[in-house]
Parts: C-alpha cells; structure tokens; sequence
C-alpha cells in the first residue's frame, strides 16, 4: 500500500524527475543497442563481403601420382562443397606471336585449361575484355606483350622435347584473382606469396588434355591439375567464427584426401583477414562507443542526483514518522526499475529508429535474435543504471545519514576523497605512461598470425585513453571546484559585467554549490570531449581512406598503359575530351637500376601533379609535399627515392645518383645523373617498396622518349565506374582502366569496406542528444531545484533582470568552463586515439582533420540547450514568488 | 487617506481558483496603516490573515480593489522598496550564509557591496545573532532563522514591517525576544508595524487589533482599522 501511495505521488508530484532520469537510461540503452546490433551486423557484413571477394573458394592441388578424378570425386562428395571443377596448369617455356612483320617473343608462361562450366561457376575469376568468351583467350598483359588481339594466331613453346604448338586468339581476358589463381598451393604460413607469371593462355579443357597430356606424361613437373570448389558457405555470421570452420574444414579435407592432394585455403585467407579487421572494428566499437554509453549512465546518476536534496528530504519525512530502511529501500528500487523500464523501452524504440533512419533496418541489419539478444542486454544495463543512479544513493544515506541531515539542502562543499589525494592527477599520469608503453611496439593492437586459428587484442593499449578520459573529467571537476571556492574574487569580477550589483551573491550561490557545479562541469566538458575525439576521429579515418584508396589507385580513374606500348602524352588531350573528365595528369613510370636494384621510377610534371591528386606532406621527408615538387620543378635533375635506398647508398641531400635507364634511342641503358633532394615513402600507384620520383620532361630528355606509362584522371562529379567505361572505350582493351569504387572494393581492407560512417553518424547522432542533455537538462534541472532561492529572491525585490543575472552568470561559468575543458580534453583525447588506433589508418595520418561543421553545430545546440534552459528558469521565476513558494 | 498612510488598502478581495471549487480568501477589506501604528491581525487558521499580509505588502495581487502605498512615496504596480516583510516559513537563500542572506535585499536595491554587509553586520549586532554570521541557514535552529529574518528586514531600515506568524515555531523565551526586537527596531525606525499572529500573547503587546473572519477584516472599534 505504502509502495503504490509512493509510486503515485511520485508520478503525479514528480513525474518531470522520473521522466529525465528515464530519458538518461533511453539513451544509454538506445546507444548500446544500437552499437551492439551495429557491431554484429558490421561483423556479419564483414564475413559476407569476404566470401564475396573470393573467386575460387578452395584450390586442391592434386599431388604427383594421384589421379585427379578421383580427388575430384573426393571433392564432389564433400557437403560443405557446392560444386568442383577441374583446372589444368602447363608451365610453358615461352609464346611468340608475329604481327607486322615482327616477332614477339616471352618468357616462360602458364598455360591453364578451363572446362565450359568454370566461367559461370566462378565468374569473378575471369573478366571478358574484347572477342570471344569461348575458345583460346589470352590475359591482358600477355597480349599486351605479343601485341595480340583476337585472331592472331600464337604459338606455345612447351619444355621438354615437345614440339611448338600454334592456336588462334579467340578473345582477350582480365584475370583479377591472379595472385589467388597462381598461388603456390601448400605454401608455409609466412611464405613470400609468389608474383602472378606475366604471360599466361587460356585453353578448353579438352584442347589442354590433347596439347599437354603428352608432357604430363614425360615431365610431370610441368603439368598439374588443380580442383576449384565454391563452397556453400554454411558459416557463421563473426569472421573468427567462420575462419575457425573454415580452415578446420581444409585440415579435415586435406586428411580425407590422404596426401592426394593439397588444399589452397582462398577463403580462410579472406576471413584471416576479415578476422583481424573484425576486432579492429570491435575495438573501434569500445574506443568510440562505450563512453557514449558510460557518459549516459553517468548523466542518469547526475539527473537523479539533482533531486537527491529533497528526495533525502521526503525519506527523512518516511523516517521520521517510522518508515523502516528496509520499506524505504524498496520505494526508491520500485522508482528506479520503473525509471529503468520505461527508460528501456524507449530505449530500444529509440534505436530501432535511428537504425531505420541510418541504415534502414530497425536491427541495423542485423539478424532478429541477435538484435534481440543486443536489446535485451542493453534494456538490462539501462536497469542496472537506474538501480545505481536512484536507488544506490538512497542505500548510502540510509547507512551514512542522519534523519536531521539528510534534511538539509545544500550543506558546506567538502572536497571528495579522490581530490584531496590527487586521483585525477595519478590517472593521467598512468595513462601517459601506459601510452609511452604502447608506442613502443608501434600501437599494435591486434596480433592474428597468420594461419593461426587463436587472434587476440592488446586491450592493454585501451587503457591509455580509458584512463586519459577518466583523469581528465576528475580534472575538470578539480579545476571547476577551485574555481568556484579558491577562485570565488575571481568569479566575482567576472561576474560583475552581467550581475552587476548581485555579482558576489552569485559568486556566493556558485561558490557554495561548487561540489554540484563541478560535476555538472565535468560532465559537460567528458561530453564534448566524446563528441570532439568522435566526430574527428571520424573526419580524420575519412580522410585517410580517401588517401589510401587515392595512393592505391592513383585517381579517381586510372590508365595504366601496358610496359611496352608506347603512349604519347598527347593522349592526355583525348582523354581529356571524355564527357565527365575533369582533368588529366600523365604520369611517366619507367624502371631504373640503382646499383643493381631495379626500382620503379616515376616522371612528373610538377606544374599540374599536386592540382590532380592527393599528396600529403606525411608521404615525403626533407620538406613538405609543395616544396620538394617545387624543387623537382626548379631543378629538373631533382630526384625523390626511398629512405630504403638513403640508407643502403648512404646518400644526403645534394648527393650525386646515377640511374641506368632504358634509352629508346639506342635500345640500351644509359646512364643518367639525378641529384637526391629529399624522400617519398608514398605516392599514386607507386609499390609499397622502394621507388623514384623524378622530373618526366628530364627523363624524357635523357631517353628520348616522351612515352606515359599512367594517366591520372579527376571527375567532374561523374561517378568514377562509368567514366572508366567511357575511357577505356576510346582506348581499347590494351589500356588498363581502373577506377577508385571498384579499386577501394577490391584491395579495401573489409574495416573500410564495411561502412564505418555508419557507426560515426549513429555516434555523432548521440554525442549531440547527449551534449544537450548534459547541457540543458542538467542545468534545467539544477535550476528546478533552486526554485526556492530565485522565490526568495524575488519576494525580497529582485527584478527579473537581477534573477536573469542569477540565472546566466551560472549558464556563463557552467557553459564557458566546461566547453573549454571540453575542448583541451576531447583534442588530447583524439589524439592519443589517432596514435593507438594506427593500424586502423593507412596510410597514417600527419595532421587531425577536424569537423568544423559538426563541432559548430555541436557548440550551436550546446548553447541553444543552455539558454533555453536559462530562459525556462527566468520565466519560471517571474511568476509570483508567493505561488512558487506554495507549489514547493 | 492621508498622504502619510504607509498602505492603503481599498475593497480588495483574493478569490484562489475558479468555478465552483473557488475559494474567497479575503472579500471586500479595506484598511489603512499609519506611521506609528502597531496592529496584531489575528484570527483562525485560514481565515485570511497571511493572504491580506501579502496583499499589503505588494507580494500578492488583488483579484478586485486596490492597494497602494502613499507613505512609501512609491506607488503600484512597483512594491515599496522600503516596506520589510517577516515571511512565516523558512525564508532563508540555502546557499548563502547569514550574513549575506541579510544583504540580499540591500544588494537587490542597489546598496554597493561594502555599504550593504556593513548594514548587515549592524543588523545582526543589533538583533544580537552576530556569533550566526558565517553559518548557512540549514545550520541554524527555527529560532535563529527567524531572528536572521527579523535583521534582515532591520537592515533595510523600513518604514513599514509586516510580519506573518514570527514567533509561531518559537518557544517563549525566543518569542518574547522576536517581539521585543520587532517593536524595539519599529520604535527606532518610527516605522508601522503589523503582525499575523495566533499567539494571544504576542497580540496583546501590540497597540491595536484587526481579526479576520471567513475573509471578512472584523473591526473591534470604527477607528481600529485606521491606526
């Protein structure tokens, strides 16, 4: 009886208290939901887009002396497969092809043999340039070399005492996969990878048997038979997970084949890697996400605790007329499930609409039991927040308060326990070390072996910024308390501009609430500090995947024209003429001995290179990206190389560096002098190892070829796949179109593949609700319990602008102090992120990109929350003082 | 009215609410206080007393009639500056300590700083709570509360005191010392002065006596209600 009478006053009297707290506990539980379905669905995107990218599930190599139909029997009836077709490889000795009157000729070569049905069944294996999709067709770079197209006929030089064999070109082939499709079946894990052969043909199956069945019978060295599988992918949706069956399933195949055959794991390698992104992404999700939450429970707990003051004094009331701790333990658990409850479910009502806003999908796109499963757990933290924040001081003042204190109101500030011994202080210098501890083995955070099932996290290194965000909002609230106590002359002169006359009573008023105020602050600033390092960290990971998938692919289209054709610069101009084209930059790529290294040498034309693409000045040392292509334009002999290649010659700026370059004129190398004026360690597709950048009008000067070897193209706003279709349109099969959509989707990493700015915006999202939160309702609320003094104040004389004085010298002080602690916290805090988290950047960035507008926008409803809460307050006061006294 | 009256008060009637569940707390009163005068404003408990109090002081609006202030020299729809009120309950800032509690309305008025804990010290000293300066008002009992109340309206050297119930959480030594400070500090201040009060004791030490019935001011002679 006494519960319900409880409950109903409480609903009735203070349903504005119970309502914000449950506000608090929404968006707890609507933040965690809606991460935790975000991070299952993200995973389960992860796994799906890693099957995705691979052609050929498993290759088993069928081993010298096995009969390859009966593995491929083997193969067919193994469940987990879906179908299996055999491949034929014939390492040839050379191809040759006559066209004009020359005479091509290659190196060694692979020749495989397809059956009908392998197109089909693994269509991301092969891509149809030009001819016929049937027949003989021959890879890109192959007829490139042969300068063959369909119906030249070519001849194949197989080893042994076999004689040549000519067959016609029916069509020309892209062979994506090509590092998967040649790998090295059985390789240790660790092994170099082996390089793709440059010239490769592509046989019928049954044309291959009649061709090579001879020379697998003399050499059987040469010819092998591999069978392809696509499985049918019966996984578990967590990449581990899926790794874990999946390699468990090749051992178990390996030894159902009994040494007949090695199995090439390509899909256990995808989710190796999709593994190890998955954790980045979970890391991700507790870096940039729990303190969402954390901050959440934290207001919670701050807007129960405004009205703690006269909920101890209404228990003190229960007390004094004999109400046992025990009844009174259980009204304050009944408001806090309730609270908790009703703060679930709107809650979970709450992120099913951000996930249909943002994603589309209520669950975020993850399956119904595990978003479930997601709601449930969070709906039980938004509980355990309201039994912390309401009932759990109630517990203390029954054990620590006296009936006669726990009825007073504001009390003498006493310094917390933490402040007096400097715990603020002690955390911040832990975290510092522990960041110093972590920098030494480069920020790794994630180590997953390759090939070994066990991956794991250095959740070691989270702890430098968990404990940076912990110190520094103890130290706002330090700083704040001994502003407002220590510090109170100060506030009153500060204040004397807007308080004027009343300017050391609201030092006083302030001065006296400093433990409230402190906190209010603290939270405030551990607010905008979540906001800052999120929505920069986001800006910043934006940035660098648009220079990884620039560094990648060059551009926003890329031609790379095959090693030996021969193109002149002015087909820039033509390309230039394709609807959609912005600009063109021609890039000359050549090789060059430095000593005995054959490195890749790239020739600019510093006049137009950094108004086409993305360089960053963290791709260069020895001065800025501006300045050393300044110097390649002043100094045509300038030359940038590598740092590898600064140590190995010992070179310094100035030095002297002779090249050993192919001269056009002669069909010989000659040498050319450059002069080494700084370093790159990136550069538009450049390799990831060593590589030259030169001036092209010096290269071309000095070899007497003008030739291009890659034009980088910038888009009008046309989306960059159907630009490439109309570039390599006009050039033909020959020229190799890449475009920054695909390219990103092909060697993205599955971290950036997923769409991270997905769980950005649902973060940004709630960083704003709870900047207004922590802003607005938390000072709306401080004021509703300070009603009593601005009546007092007013029913003593005060104007209403001698209360709008009261009222915005604390929006001052609150909204000033914490937003500027905000900020210093949230940029350390966001650097000492971009640090840990380097292994989800690459390339690593040089400066933080900071969001101007969100933080605008951010600083824009901070302000607007504060003042509205302001402005509620004063019209709240200026009602007749004797009518609120009456209402309190 | 004379133009020294401190408060004139014509016909004025409070209705609280509306409709059928209106409640009339003060019908038709009119009355008038002069510099000097000493008035008990007694009665039951809900008859009236505090709503006419604050309706004299400017702290409540008349639903009909008037209220002005003739020998304030300061007239509606501003309330006097120099016209103190002693409100019944706790009527102390929380957060502000004694003294400062006792500036407040000298610092509302516009008193500098300096000038204004001057007078609040003086205040206090007269009252004879100095010792309370530094204490925060939940540190003091119901006694010194009231006594801090009575400084703080001493302090703003008033012409007219109104107080509601002062003595009523005291016991009979505090009371008898809140009234002497009461007629002591209007006796200075040549100031008027009217109490609420349910203490019979406390009524008999004032010159004259208002009672209000059911909203009604009952006037005991024809010139009682024109001190």
């Amino acid at each position: 009886m006494l519960t319900l009478t409880w409950l109903r006053g409480l609903l009735s009297r203070r349903g504005g208290r119970l309502g914000a707290a449950a506000v608090g506990v929404a968006v707890a539980v609507a933040l965690l939901a809606s991460l935790g379905s975000f991070l299952a669905s993200a995973k389960a995107s992860m796994t799906a887009q890693s099957i995705q990218r691979v052609a050929v599930d498993w290759q088993i190599q069928t081993q010298p002396g096995a009969n390859p139909d009966t593995v491929l029997a083997t193969m067919a009836a193994d469940p987990r497969v879906a179908r299996a077709l055999p491949v034929g490889y014939a390492t040839v000795t050379g191809l040759s092809a006559t066209s004009g009157g020359s005479t091509q000729t290659t190196g060694s070569g692979v020749v495989l043999g397809l059956g009908p049905q392998y197109p089909a069944t693994f269509p991301d294996e092969l891509r149809y340039l030009t001819g016929a999709h049937h027949g003989v067709l021959l890879a890109q770079q192959t007829a490139a070399n042969l300068h063959a197209g369909p119906g030249t006929p070519i001849t194949i030089h197989p080893g042994g005492a076999l004689a040549p064999m000519t067959v016609t070109v029916a069509g020309i082939v892209d062979l994506p996969q090509a590092n998967s499709l040649f790998q090295k079946v059985g390789a240790a894990p660790g092994a170099q990878p082996l390089a793709p052969p440059d010239n490769v043909v592509l046989l019928p199956h049954a044309q291959w048997h009649t061709l090579f069945d001879p020379l697998a019978a003399t050499h059987p060295d040469l010819v092998t038979t591999q069978i392809h599988t696509r499985n049918t992918h019966q996984l578990p949706s967590d990449p581990a997970a899926a790794y874990t069956v999946v390699t468990g399933a090749a051992h178990h195949l390996e030894a159902t084949l009994a040494g007949t055959g090695l199995v090439g794991d390509n899909l256990g390698a995808a989710l190796d890697a999709a593994r190890s992104d998955a954790l980045y992404a979970q890391v991700l999700f507790l870096f940039l996400g729990l303190p969402g939450a954390i901050l959440a429970g934290l207001l919670t707990a701050m807007i129960a605790a405004t009205g703690a003051s006269r909920r101890r004094g209404e228990q003190a009331l229960l007390r004094a007329r004999g109400a046992t701790p025990t009844q009174l333990l259980r009204l304050a658990t009944v408001e806090a499930t309730l609270t908790g409850l009703v703060g679930g479910v709107v809650g979970i009502g709450l992120a099913a609409l951000v996930g249909a806003g943002a994603f589309g999908s209520p669950s975020f796109g993850a399956g119904t039991p595990t978003a479930l499963g997601y709601s449930l757990g969070a709906v039980t933290a938004g509980l355990v927040i309201a039994l912390i924040s309401v009932a759990g001081p109630v517990a203390r003042d029954l054990r620590a308060t006296t009936v006669v204190a726990a009825r007073a109101a504001v009390g003498r500030p006493a310094a917390p326990g933490w402040l007096r011994y400097g715990l603020d202080l002690w955390l911040i210098a832990i975290s510092l070390v522990v960041f110093w501890l972590t920098s030494r083995n480069g920020y790794t955070l994630v180590f997953a072996p390759e090939g070994v099932p066990t991956i794991s996290v250095s959740y070691w290194a989270l702890a430098a910024p968990a404990l940076l965000w912990i110190g520094a909002g103890l130290l706002a609230w330090r700083l704040t308390y001994l502003l407002l106590g220590p510090g109170r002359p100060l506030i009153t002169r500060a204040m004397r501009p807007v308080a004027h006359g009343l300017a050391s009573t609201v030092a006083a008023t302030l001065s006296r609430q400093r433990t409230q105020l402190a906190r209010t602050v603290a939270i405030i600033a551990l607010t905008a500090a979540f906001a800052i390092s999120v929505a920069t960290f986001d800006a910043t990971y934006r940035h660098q995947a648009l220079a990884d998938a620039v560094l990648t692919n060059g551009a926003a289209v890329t031609v790379t024209e095959p090693v030996t054709a021969n193109v002149p610069p002015a087909t820039a101009a033509q390309i230039a003429t394709v609807a959609g084209v912005s600009s063109v930059e021609p890039l000359q790529h050549r090789f060059a001995y430095v000593g005995a290294n054959l490195q890749d040498l790239y020739g600019i034309q510093p006049a137009t290179i950094l108004n086409t693409t993305l360089l960053q000045n963290s791709y260069f040392t020895g001065g800025t990206a501006a300045q050393l292509i300044h110097r390649l334009a002043a100094q045509p002999d300038a030359i940038l190389v590598s740092q590898e290649t600064v140590t190995d010659y010992q070179l310094h700026p100035g030095d002297l560096i002779r090249l050993r370059l192919i001269d056009t004129r002669s069909g010989h190398t000659t040498t050319v002098p450059f002069h080494y004026v700084g370093i790159v360690a990136e550069f538009p597709t450049a390799p990831k190892d060593s590589f030259l950048v030169a001036n092209a009008s010096y290269i071309a000067t000095q070899t007497g070829s003008t030739a291009i070897g890659t034009f980088l193209i910038t888009t009008n706003g046309t989306p960059p796949p159907v630009v490439a279709a109309r570039v390599q349109a006009l050039l033909g099969p020959s020229a190799h179109v890449t475009n920054i959509t695909t390219t990103r989707n092909i060697v993205g990493s599955s971290l950036t593949a997923v769409d991270l700015s997905g769980l950005t915006t649902v973060e940004l999202g709630f960083a704003l609700a709870l900047a207004a939160a922590a802003t607005g309702l938390l000072l709306a609320l401080g004021f509703t319990e300070r009603r009593r003094t601005f009546a007092l104040a007013r029913a003593l004389g005060a104007h209403t602008r001698q209360l709008g004085a009261l009222v915005w010298g604390e929006v001052l002080i609150v909204g000033v102090t914490g937003a500027a602690l905000g900020t210093l916290i949230g940029w350390a805090l966001t650097e000492m992120l971009v640090k840990v988290l380097t292994g989800v950047f690459d390339p690593p960035p040089q400066y933080l990109t900071v969001p101007w507008t969100y933080l605008g926008a951010l600083a824009a409803l901070a302000a607007l929350c504060l003042s509205l809460a302001a402005l509620r307050t004063i019209t709240v006061a200026r009602r007749p003082a004797l009518h609120v006294l009456r209402d309190l | 009215m004379t133009p020294t009256d401190l408060v004139v008060a014509t016909d004025l009637t409070r209705v609280y609410g509306s409709g059928p569940g209106a409640v009339v707390a003060v019908r038709s009163v009119s009355c008038r206080v002069s510099p000097g005068a000493r008035i008990a404003l007694t009665g039951a408990s809900g008859s009236g007393k505090t709503t006419l109090l604050h309706l004299l002081a400017g702290l409540d609006e008349p639903t009909t009639g008037e209220v002005s202030w003739p020998g304030l020299r300061e007239d509606p729809p501003q309330r006097p500056r120099r016209l103190g009120v002693v409100f019944q309950g706790p009527s102390l800032v929380p957060p502000l300590d004694v003294v400062e509690n006792v500036a407040l309305p000298l610092l509302i008025a516009g008193v500098p700083d300096a000038v204004a804990t001057g007078r609040a010290v003086e205040a206090l000293t007269e009252v004879g709570i100095t010792e309370l300066a530094t204490k925060l008002p939940e540190e003091l009992s119901g006694g010194q509360a009231q006594r801090v109340a009575v400084a703080r309206v001493l302090a703003m050297e008033p012409r007219l005191i109104l107080a509601d119930e002062p003595t009523g959480q005291l016991d009979a030594a505090h009371r008898d010392q809140v009234v002497d400070i009461l007629l002591a500090v209007a006796e200075r201040l040549a100031a008027g002065l009217v109490v609420c009060t349910h203490d019979e004791r406390v009524a008999q030490r004032l010159a004259q006596r208002w009672r209000m019935r059911d909203g009604l001011l009952v006037r005991p002679t024809p010139e009682a209600s024109t001190c």
